[in-house]
């Protein structure tokens, strides 16, 4: 600190009124971004979440467009090439039939993100309106919904599954409806929950008072709030949904031949565990790292949307 | 509390209700003839015993009844359709301990073990150790209990010839199957221990605690841990219920004979009236322990005693 | 008076580490505390008033927070707090200095029994048992007028209100006699009637047990009946400080002419709108030049923005920091107050 008597002898200039510093009020507030720049600019300086993209991407693309660049047919048998190891004409090498796995890879991906998706989407339809319809129109509405959540939610989801598929089928939409019927409760009380927050603030109830129509207000109001919530959700469900398929059809209660996903190629990897490890490894390796991209770039979303997680 | 815990039952017995008949229709319109195949060969007349004996010749809805009176009654799960003289009450009886023997040891390795390094490694946040149990957490997470599986069957049991590969009865043959079981279990409450750790070492409370002078040993005892436990005892409802068969993926893997790879197999066979009476079985045993984890829920954390009655 | 100093800070620093970039959110405090006295450390929220006594009994996160300064010493009866074990603190928290904080609904183990969590300060401290303990905690909770306190003992936090949670606070802070008791905005999360119940009860604890008392607060209301020193403080500094006559009858500094005139008075004129201060407190990641009050003072002058003013003594304890006091000011409609010199 400067001490006072070295400035006993101050020009008189120095003195002069300047008063409240009109820059000052101006510029209390920091220039903000917007919130979803925020939220992105949080994302990218995670290093992990990005390597997530990258990967998710990468595998994207590997499984789509895979199979035009190895030229190669999934259900294509040749005897003359069985159980080869990984090599530059098979990529991923070929199995107990000669078939290539690099290409089997690429199409039982397909089946598996397929059916990661389209239980998420069901899920995701199913509980946000279910939970909306709860949270908007509330009294015997709202209970008779949450009891049924409550009901569905206390179904063993494994047996739900083993029954569904047992009774209508290995299709694909038995899968996708046996694994999604038991998923949406989580969503469901998630969006209720969102919206009685938001029946409850001040502007909204307002907004009634003043004979606006509730629901378009509330969406209004709800979407932009949860959307990121629903956003992790999302990202945090399809490695899920891979991995219960994946469980089902390593038991054989998965999709039939000549459909595959990556469970069922593991599975019959298994069979051949010890001589030739290369038929289980590819298909387990893809399975690892699709679920790694997802939890990767749905962490770093978490993180990105609430900076108290990041610690 | 007495409140709460019947609520909680009747909605239990409820839910059980909804199963077990929502199962029983399924499975009874499942398409084809269950029996078809094994009475093909035989006589018209011994075609018409069996039938009758398993009552496929009554009504659905009559059928219905007499299981319901059966189960009810006497306890009485079904007999096997493929198996003659095979009841699901024997399956039960034979089975049902071995799955639990690898599951309570699974499950109490997964909490003592997770809630361990999930606490270790919020306590010690941003250094080495939080760093690498995160980095193990998320990649445990990403890779399927199967895939650890075969891991360890190829290098532990037939590479390094360590375990045997697979079979049962020995104590030798618990370590893989335990091991690859527990592994995600034990990454997944880590991972939760870790952040409900972090969130209640910024609670007021443990300021308050420190402020009082309590040391660090004694506020992670008294203070930290019970809150920070709160949430893995709600994770604990769905893996109680599951300790009777969800190791049914591992159980299959390593042929053991538990009650898990025992429904796979019912279900493989389509062995519809085992299948349903294991269901029921399964389903009594999940409704079950959802209560006992609300109850204890109730324990730790008070002021759900209060709340619960309220509702 | 000299030879009563309990508690002394000496050039107090705190600076965070965060995201941003580093907070210097104390910036060179100075003051003490006398056997039994009670001292008010005054300011908007976010001034520093928290972390200054927060870091008393070194309760700030060690990673982030860093106490520095030349010289800088916090001396508790001769004793440098600073340079103690974190066993030896822990041994004078609760014991010697305890504390009480904003918000008692969060201050309190939401699964432990009140007795527990007072008898717990007497179990780390006190060579107790657990039957000992409980007994004198529910002395306590009748000595902070906890009705029915035989049921309440065994309750938990979520059964009681805002109120009576602080009370359950104040016992477990006096549980051991401390010779100085640290009040972090005691009322501020209190509804107003209760509030006045809370300062009274404080009040008569520390003249019963002559205890030191630091009352941090941002409500100068609050400060007005009991405090004997008071502190302003104004971005990680103390701008003014006085006896609470000084303070009040003859403040020195405009920010704390501002903040008194920013308190509702029941005899003021309804035609006049309530003064309030423009602008928030400013960023103590780059602090300004000169005197960090110079961007939201209407007498600022050229000065103010180059030079950090020193303080100017007014007689006794009384003392300022602001150019207006050099002779040379520009002293044309500044209020009269502030400039009457005091002898």
């Amino acid at each position: 600190m400067v001490s006072r008597e070295s400035f006993v002898n101050l020009s008189d200039e120095v003195f002069e009124r300047v008063g409240v510093d009109p820059e000052f009020s101006e510029h209390l507030d920091k220039p903000s971004l917007t919130y979803w720049a925020d939220v992105w600019r949080r994302f990218k300086q995670n290093k992990l979440a990005i390597f997530g993209l990258v990967l998710m991407v990468s595998i994207l693309v590997m499984i789509f467009v895979g199979p035009l660049i190895s030229g190669k047919n999934y259900k294509y048998m040749d005897s003359s090439v069985k159980n080869l190891r990984p090599n530059s004409e098979y990529w991923f090498g070929t199995d107990d039939m000669g078939r290539d796995i690099f290409t089997r890879v690429c199409y039982g991906g397909r089946i598996s993100i397929l059916i990661g998706f389209l239980c998420t989407i069901v899920m995701f339809v199913i509980g946000s309106t279910l939970g909306a319809l709860a949270g908007l129109k509330g009294g015997w509405v709202d209970n008779l919904i949450m009891r049924f959540a409550e009901v569905i939610g206390n179904l063993p989801y494994l047996i739900i599954v083993v029954i569904l598929t047992m009774v209508m089928g290995r299709s694909i939409f038995a899968i996708v409806l046996a694994m999604s019927i038991t998923s949406w409760v989580g969503t469901c009380r998630m969006v209720r929950g969102q919206i009685l927050q938001l029946k409850e603030l001040d502007y909204i109830e307002a907004a009634t008072a003043l004979g606006a129509d509730t629901a378009r207000v509330i969406f209004k109001h709800l979407l932009p709030n949860a959307l990121g919530i629903i956003m992790v959700d999302i990202t945090m469900s399809i490695p899920g949904f891979i991995f219960g398929e994946a469980f089902l059809s390593y038991v054989g209660l998965g999709v039939r031949p000549p459909e595959t996903s990556w469970g069922a190629l593991a599975s019959a990897g298994q069979q051949q565990l010890m001589f030739h490890p290369h038929v289980l490894f590819f298909p387990c390796l893809m399975i690892v790292l699709t679920t790694l991209a997802f939890h990767l770039v749905g962490d770093g979303l978490a993180e990105a949307l609430d900076p108290k997680l990041r610690k | 509390m007495a409140r709460f815990i019947i609520k909680r039952t009747l909605l239990g017995l409820f839910t059980l209700f909804v199963i077990i008949t929502v199962t029983f229709f399924l499975i009874a319109g499942a398409p084809g003839d269950p029996i078809a195949a094994k009475v093909e060969q035989m006589p018209e007349k011994a075609q018409r015993v069996i039938r009758a004996k398993y009552g496929l010749d009554q009504p659905v809805f009559k059928r219905y009844i007499i299981y319901m009176k059966n189960l009810i009654t006497t306890g009485d799960f079904g007999e096997s359709i493929i198996y003659t003289g095979r009841s699901a009450t024997d399956v039960i009886k034979a089975n049902a301990p071995i799955s639990v023997k690898i599951n309570i040891i699974a499950l109490l390795a997964q909490v003592i073990i997770g809630v361990f390094l999930g606490l270790v490694a919020a306590l010690n946040m941003g250094k080495s150790v939080d760093h690498i149990t995160r980095v193990s957490v998320v990649l445990a997470i990403c890779i399927p209990s199967f895939v650890f599986a075969a891991l360890l069957q190829y290098f532990v049991a037939f590479k390094w010839r360590l375990v045997p590969v697979f079979g049962w009865g020995k104590p030798a043959h618990y370590v893989l199957p335990v091991l690859a079981y527990a592994l995600p279990g034990i990454a997944t409450y880590a991972k939760y221990m870790r952040s409900s750790t972090l969130s209640v070492i910024n609670e007021d409370y443990i300021v308050t605690a420190k402020a009082k002078g309590a040391t660090q040993g004694r506020i992670v005892r008294k203070h930290i841990l019970r809150n920070a436990m709160i949430p893995i005892v709600t994770m604990l409802g769905p893996a109680i219920a599951g300790i009777f068969g969800s190791s049914f993926v591992i159980e299959n893997v390593f042929a053991i004979p538990g009650l898990g790879s025992y429904y796979v197999n019912a279900v493989r066979d389509n062995d519809y009236t085992m299948v349903l009476g294991l269901t029921v079985f399964f389903a009594i045993l999940y409704v079950a322990a959802l209560i006992l984890v609300d109850i204890l829920y109730g324990v730790v954390d008070p002021r759900i005693k209060v709340a619960g009655g309220e509702d | 008076m000299k030879n009563n100093i309990l508690l002394e800070v000496r050039n107090l620093h705190i600076s965070f580490s965060t995201y941003a970039g580093t907070v210097q959110a104390v910036r060179g405090v100075d003051f003490s505390l006398n056997v039994g006295e009670t001292l008010a450390i005054v300011g908007e929220s976010g001034c520093g008033k928290t972390v200054t006594v927060k870091s008393i009994v070194r309760l700030l996160p060690q990673d982030v927070a860093k106490i520095h300064g030349d010289n800088v010493g916090i001396t508790l009866d001769g004793e440098d707090l600073l340079s103690l074990e974190e066993v030896e603190m822990s041994r004078v928290r609760g014991k010697r200095i305890a504390m009480i904080f904003q918000d008692p609904m969060t201050s309190l183990n939401p699964t432990m029994k009140i007795g527990d969590q007072i008898g717990e300060v007497l179990l780390i401290h006190k060579n107790v048992s657990k039957k000992e303990a409980r007994l004198q905690a529910l002395e306590l909770l009748q000595m902070v007028n906890i009705p029915n306190a035989e049921q309440r003992i065994d309750q938990y936090p979520f059964e009681f209100s805002g109120g009576m949670l602080q009370r359950v606070m104040i016992a477990t802070a006096i549980a051991c006699d401390p010779e100085i008791l640290i009040a972090d905005e005691p009322t501020t999360a209190l509804d107003v009637t209760i509030q006045a119940q809370i300062i009274e009860l404080i009040k008569n604890l520390q003249r019963e047990r002559d205890m030191g008392v630091i009352l941090v607060t941002h409500d100068l209301g609050v400060v007005a009946s009991m405090a004997d020193r008071i502190h302003v403080m104004y971005a990680g500094q103390i701008v003014e400080r006085g006896t609470a006559d000084e303070i009040f009858y003859s403040p020195k500094h405009p920010y704390t002419l501002a903040l008194l005139k920013s308190v509702p008075k029941l005899t003021e004129d309804k035609q006049e709108p309530l003064y309030s201060l423009i602008g928030t407190p400013p960023d103590l990641i780059n602090p300004p030049h000169g005197c960090s009050f110079a961007p939201r003072c209407e007498f600022a002058m050229k000065i103010c923005r180059i030079a950090e003013p020193s303080p100017t003594l007014f007689g006794g304890y009384h003392e300022s920091c602001c150019w207006l006091h050099h002779p040379k000011a520009n002293k044309s409609g500044v209020p009269e107050i502030l400039l009457r010199e005091v002898v």
